[in-house]
């Protein structure tokens, strides 16, 4: 089971580091809309 | 609200991971292993979603001769491929386990590669021609021809010859959907949540592509 809890974490936090960067590559694209 | 969506993947796609952890393993021979299988099959639904939209816009852009389409071919075929990479790794390490090697050359590991190659010289080809009319113009006629080929590696070989991948895992031979409502739901999940980061990375990409100036930019 805490093999388990480490997997979930692990793969928790790899999902959210794909999402901000793609967050910040679209706010970064909506300004280079921008100028 | 235009960012709803986003928050919404990210919730959905959270709670998939957690229900694929928390849940017992789909197929309990396998063991734990067995939950790869929530992200292998949303990874090649994935493929062959981005390979026809690359085709689709290849017809458009031979029609219509504007550039635009041929990035969004361009951009969906290349994120097919990347996605078809993640199907294999992780189809090799069930081959790993069930099979006892991660290349078997099976019909459906071969199928795969010769797809990989497929859009590989597709990419190639794209990459050695400088001028961009000639270059979306020939490359909008390959990418017609390799779709069918797509479909008929993905779907009609590993049928024909005899393979070890289970073909019936989702739908039974009597065309029936033969899994647990949890595991059926979980899937579903994953699948959507693989086809909106396809549509969102595409969406950047496409506006990344339209000018290349931006690239050096991000």
């Amino acid at each position: 089971m805490s093999t388990n809890l480490v997997a979930v974490i692990a793969v928790l936090i790899i999902w959210l580091g794909i999402f901000l960067y793609l967050v910040r590559l679209d706010r970064k694209v909506k300004k280079l809309n921008r100028k | 609200m235009p960012n709803f969506w986003k928050f919404f993947l990210l919730l959905l796609m959270s709670a998939v991971i957690i229900a694929v952890w928390v849940m017992e393993p789909p197929q309990n021979q396998l063991g734990e292993v067995s939950r790869l299988f929530y992200f292998h099959i949303p990874a090649a639904w994935v493929t062959v979603l981005a390979y026809f939209v690359a085709m689709s816009q290849s017809v458009l852009y031979l029609r219509r001769k504007e550039l635009l389409y041929d990035i969004k071919a361009s951009s969906a075929a290349e994120l097919g491929t990347l996605f078809c990479i993640l199907a294999t790794i992780t189809g090799s390490i069930f081959a790993k386990i069930t099979w006892g090697g991660f290349w078997n050359w099976d019909p459906r590991q071969t199928s795969i590669l010769i797809l990989l190659l497929i859009y590989g010289a597709y990419l190639a080809l794209r990459s050695a021609v400088r001028e961009p009319e000639r270059r979306a113009a020939l490359s909008s006629v390959y990418c017609i021809f390799a779709f069918p080929a797509a479909v008929f590696l993905v779907f009609v070989t590993p049928r024909v010859y005899q393979s070890l991948h289970p073909a019936d895992s989702i739908i039974d031979t009597s065309g029936r959907i033969q899994m647990p409502a949890p595991i059926l739901l979980t899937l579903l999940a994953s699948l959507f949540c693989f086809s909106l980061i396809f549509i969102w990375i595409h969406r950047l990409q496409v506006a990344i592509g339209r000018d290349p100036h931006r690239e050096g930019k991000l």
